[in-house]
Parts: C-alpha cells; sequence; structure tokens
C-alpha cells in the first residue's frame, strides 16, 4: 500500500528508519521518572493520609500541605521544562 | 436586554467576525493538503505553543475545573498537577520524535514503519473514539453557558456553537484553527488572569483569607483544601492520575500541532511555552474557585429559587467575574468562555475530519492517490458530520461535569492511544498486529469500564451499584493495552509479525 506523500516541510527519513533511531536524551527519561514518581506519590500520600495532607501549612497562608506540594510539583515541573529546552541540542533531533 | 448580555453579546460577535475573518483568509491559504492538515509547517514556536495551549485550557479547565474547586476543593489539583505532566512527559518524550517524523495525522506517526492500511482503519477509529467525548463536554459548556447568559435555550446555543465550528474548520481548515486558538488562548489567560487578581484584591491579596472564608461556610469545613473529598477512593484518584500524565499525549488534535512548525526546536519551544501556561492557569483556576466558595453562597442573581448555582456548577468561574468585575467583566468572560468551546472543538473536529479523510479516504480507499482537491473536500464533509453527530451529543449529555466528561476522554486517550504510539516511537519490537490489538483492547476495556462505572451505569441508566467502580478508567484499561501489545508483538505467529520482528531485529 503506498505511503502517504512526505510533506515539503518534513524533515527526510529514510524508509527503514523511524523514531527510535533518533536517540532521546538520557535526562528526558531521568526527568520524566522523576515527575511520575513524584505525582503518583502524591496522589498515594493524600489517599493515605489525608488528614496529614490536609493540615495547615502555618506560614503558607495557612493552605493545606496538600495544596503546598501541588504548587511546588507545578513549579518544579514548569523549571525543569524550560531547563531541559535551554540545554537542549541546537540540531534538529 | 440587561447590560451584562449586551455587552456579552457584542464581545462574542466581535470575536466572532475576527475569527471569521480569519477564516476566510486562511481558507485561502489552504489550498494545499499540507497547508489544510498542518499550516504548511510554517507556525512559529510561540503561535504553537498558545494554540496548543489554548487547545488544552478549554472549557473543562476554566469552567469545569473551577467547579470542581468549588464543590470539593483541594482534589482539584490532581487534575491540574496531572496535566502538567502529562505535558511534560510530552516534551520529554513525545514531541521530538513526532516531529521528526513530518507526518499529518496520529496513523501516520503510529504506521511510520508498520503496515499502513489496518494501522489506519484502527487509528481513524481510536480518534474518533477520544475526540467525541472531548467534543461533548465542550458542546455541552457551551450550551449552559449561552443558556446562563443570554436565557437562549440550551439545544438552540448548542446548534449556533455547532455550526460556527463547522464553518471554522470547514473553511479554513489548521491555520484558521491555529489563529483562532492562539487568540483565544490570549484572551482565556489574559481574562483568567484579572480574574485571579479580582479574587485576591476581594481578599486584601492576602491568600489566607481566602483560605479561611472558604473553610468558614464549605460544607468540607477546615477539610476543603484536603485530598479525599472528590476521590473517595485510592483506586479512583490513580486512574484519573494515569489519564492525566499520559492522556495527553494520546489527544490527536494536540499531537497535531506538532506538525505545524517548521522543526524539532520549534516543537520544544511549543511545548514548554504550554506547560508554563497550563501550571500557572491551573494555580490561578484553583484560587478562582477557592474564592468563590465564599464569594458565591452570598445572595445575588448568581443564586437561583433552589439556592443552587444558575447554569449549574460549571458556572462557577463566570458568576465570580459579575461579582469581581461587574456586568463588562461578567460579558467579557462569558464571551471569552464561548469562544475558548468554540476554538477547540474546531480544533477537535479538525483531527477527527483529517482521520476520515486522510486516514480512511485517501490512505485506505484510495491507496494514497486521492486528488488533494478531493482530500481536502472529502475532510470539510466530515466536518460538516461531526459537527451534526456533535450536536445531537450535546443534547443527550445535557446537565454533564464538563470536567468529568472531559478526563473521561483524556482517561480513554491514555489506555487506547498512548500505549500505541508511545511503542511505536520507542519499542523496534512493535508489530502491526500487535499495535492493533493494543488499541483496540485499551479502546474496549475503557469504553466498557466507562458504560459499567458510575457515571453511565448508575447515573445514566439508573442501576444501584456501578459494575466498574470508577469514573475513569485508566487503570484497567492502560495496563491491559500495554501487556496486549507487548504480547502480541512478541508472540505474533504471521508472516507479517515475523517480518517486522525480523527487520527491527536487524535494526
Amino acid at each position: 500500500m503506498a505511503d502517504a506523500p512526505t510533506p515539503s516541510h518534513a524533515p527526510s527519513a529514510s524508509p527503514n528508519t523511524r523514531p527510535a533511531d533518533t536517540p532521546t536524551r538520557p535526562v528526558a527519561l531521568v526527568l520524566s521518572a522523576a515527575m511520575i514518581v513524584a505525582f503518583f506519590a502524591h496522589i498515594a500520600a493524600g489517599m493515605a493520609a489525608p488528614g496529614l495532607m490536609g493540615a495547615p501549612v502555618s506560614w503558607f497562608f495557612g493552605a493545606s500541605v496538600h495544596v503546598l506540594i501541588s504548587l511546588v510539583l507545578l513549579t518544579a515541573i514548569t523549571i525543569a521544562s524550560w531547563i531541559y529546552v535551554f540545554t537542549a541540542p541546537g540540531e534538529d533531533a | 436586554m440587561a447590560p451584562e448580555r449586551l455587552i456579552a453579546g457584542g464581545v462574542f460577535f466581535a470575536f466572532t467576525l475576527v475569527t471569521l475573518a480569519i477564516t476566510l483568509v486562511a481558507a485561502r491559504q489552504a489550498k494545499s493538503v499540507g497547508a489544510f492538515y498542518a499550516a504548511g509547517g510554517k507556525v512559529s514556536g510561540l503561535g504553537n505553543g498558545l494554540a496548543i495551549a489554548g487547545d488544552f485550557i478549554s472549557a473543562a479547565t476554566f469552567l469545569g475545573l473551577s467547579g470542581l474547586t468549588f464543590a470539593f476543593g483541594g482534589d482539584m489539583l490532581y487534575f491540574g498537577v496531572g496535566a502538567t505532566v502529562g505535558w511534560a512527559i510530552v516534551l520529554f518524550l513525545v514531541a521530538e520524535p513526532l516531529r521528526a517524523m513530518g507526518r499529518y495525522t496520529f496513523a501516520e506517526a503510529v504506521s511510520y514503519r508498520l503496515s499502513k492500511g489496518p494501522i489506519r482503519v484502527f487509528s481513524a477509529i481510536s480518534v474518533l473514539v477520544v475526540s467525541l467525548p472531548y467534543l461533548i463536554a465542550q458542546i455541552v459548556g457551551s450550551g449552559a453557558l449561552v443558556e446562563s447568559l443570554f436565557g437562549i435555550d440550551y439545544r438552540w446555543a448548542v446548534v449556533g456553537a455547532g455550526v460556527l465550528m463547522t464553518i471554522y474548520v470547514a473553511a479554513g481548515g489548521m491555520i484558521a484553527a491555529t489563529w483562532i486558538q492562539i487568540i483565544k488562548a490570549c484572551l482565556l489567560v489574559g481574562g483568567g488572569t484579572v480574574l485571579f487578581i479580582l479574587a485576591l484584591k476581594a481578599f486584601d491579596f492576602n491568600p489566607a483569607g481566602i483560605i479561611a472564608s472558604a473553610e468558614a461556610v464549605h460544607r468540607l469545613g477546615t477539610n476543603v483544601d484536603a485530598p479525599g473529598n472528590y476521590f473517595t477512593a485510592p483506586g479512583a484518584a490513580f486512574s484519573l492520575g494515569l489519564a492525566m500524565a499520559f492522556g495527553i499525549a494520546g489527544f490527536p488534535h494536540l499531537m497535531m500541532r506538532f506538525f505545524t512548525v517548521p522543526d524539532v526546536r520549534a516543537a520544544r519551544a511549543s511545548t514548554v511555552i504550554a506547560i508554563t501556561i497550563n501550571a500557572v492557569f491551573m494555580a490561578m483556576v484553583f484560587v478562582i474557585g477557592m474564592a468563590a466558595i465564599s464569594l458565591l453562597t452570598v445572595d445575588g442573581p448568581h443564586l437561583g429559587a433552589d439556592g443552587r448555582l444558575v447554569g449549574g456548577g460549571n458556572m462557577v468561574a463566570v458568576h465570580l467575574s459579575r461579582i469581581l468585575g461587574g456586568p463588562a467583566f461578567f460579558g467579557f468572560i462569558s464571551a471569552v468562555a464561548f469562544a475558548t468551546i468554540l476554538a477547540v472543538v474546531a480544533g477537535l473536529t479538525l483531527a477527527v475530519a483529517s482521520a476520515v479523510s486522510r486516514d480512511l479516504y485517501n490512505q485506505t480507499l484510495k491507496n494514497g492517490t486521492a486528488d488533494p482537491g478531493r482530500e481536502i473536500w472529502v475532510s470539510r464533509v466530515a466536518v460538516v458530520g461531526v459537527g451534526l453527530v456533535t450536536i445531537g451529543l450535546g443534547f443527550a449529555f445535557e446537565g454533564q461535569n464538563v470536567a468529568v466528561l472531559a478526563a473521561i476522554a483524556t482517561s480513554i486517550a491514555a489506555s487506547v492511544n498512548f500505549p500505541v504510539l508511545i511503542l511505536a516511537i520507542y519499542w523496534r519490537g512493535l508489530t502491526t498486529w500487535g499495535a492493533i490489538a493494543g488499541g483496540v483492547t485499551g479502546m474496549l476495556v475503557a469504553v466498557g469500564a466507562i458504560i459499567l462505572g458510575p457515571d453511565v451505569w448508575v447515573k445514566v441508566l439508573g442501576h444501584a451499584a456501578p459494575i466498574f467502580p470508577y469514573t475513569y478508567p485508566t487503570l484497567a484499561a492502560m495496563p491491559a493495552a500495554f501487556i496486549v501489545a507487548l504480547s502480541v508483538s512478541t508472540l505474533d505467529p504471521t508472516p507479517r509479525g515475523r517480518s517486522e520482528r525480523a527487520s527491527a531485529a536487524t535494526g
């Protein structure tokens, strides 16, 4: 069956290559794993100890530990993403 | 007509006229297949990042999640953090290889080295299955919004949104959809930021006041910002977590946008901009929802005779804008929210239409030899068909929570498309039948679990208890898809399977 014509703006690729042939930076795998572990640990903590996660943090406007951790995660993921992009190789993968 | 309705109407019609003009200009440029599907690959990283953020920050995010915060407090943050994790996974693992492929649709990306025909048929079906619940979420939100704002009947509101969406996409394709998203993203983020600042101002810029006031009036009391109020079972929370973290990479209408930029660097820039907007917006929506808890409990036109919010729980942010910003801001936020829905629906419809016209019509029926003009014509017919189906389903799902509907769509994407896409990118051993078997398994388990779950089995069909205990099916469906895809690919006894494994082994 005929393949789709490669669009003019697309990088050329040999028929026997696929994205797996393009190496992913190890830091991408490490960051992904760290984020996933942190996120699901956050969920697990909230489900296992809702009282502890709901406890107010006096220096954080009285908001709960859960809110604090959520904001920390949002901030950390955003910063990590910017660092990842700024340190990425300049050439196309 | 009340002043806020006049203002909202004015803003809405102004937006409509501007975007229709963009659509007409875009239609002139959308003559080629590449321009129609992928905007010619000429969208900048910043523009594409705004468009991606616009695609994701939909009615479900702004209206639905502020409503969920209002009703259940802290559990909304699992949606917000999960979505940000999902975008980061897209950045780290998916965006670059996907853009490097230079294909137009999800099917073309998955079938990069596999057998094109069967994969395309499966992918086209999966795009439909994933996109329809998301379309329903948007169209239901539009109906509720226009109903409460203009007093127009819900069904006419749905019809209006459906017709406008059809015109946008059928005429302008991806160029129009991208520019509409960019404009909408700026308006929504701007409007949301102003609402966030006004909410802080109402409490003298003291977040502690927002928390204390919410705790004082909410039925959950001091537990209002604790987890475990919406998710009462760990399995439900983990299922939602899986959906948010992995579903975004499975949304065809979001992944399509990585084909609209000129290179991998622009794809990376797009994603990190989308991540930033998403993270900031999620935090702001949480504050908006928490502030609304105390501000919307006072009497006012936002409360009906039964003491409930007019228009339901999805209208929290809209009502708050009236209290904090007056009629003009109320009108502006309402119009922007409606425009948000319109724009997201346009992007989704384009993804579905491209699956039908490109994957089914051109690549499958015509063996990739269809006349480009004819292919675009088929796509436009598909847009009209999707528009009609969406309007019909919008009637059927009136009154459903839009955030929950959207999260269900995300869970299907995580269960059907994500396993196949990630294996296609990273595992050389994936075979054609392994991909199809895994995807179909994910689809059947996901759809089956949704039907047997609390939202359909109990709320719609009226049974006493659900057979599948969770709203979101990801906990069962996503692992099933991975296991079946891996197993079938490894054990596939067909000549094609043996050939694909041998090809993978030799590199």
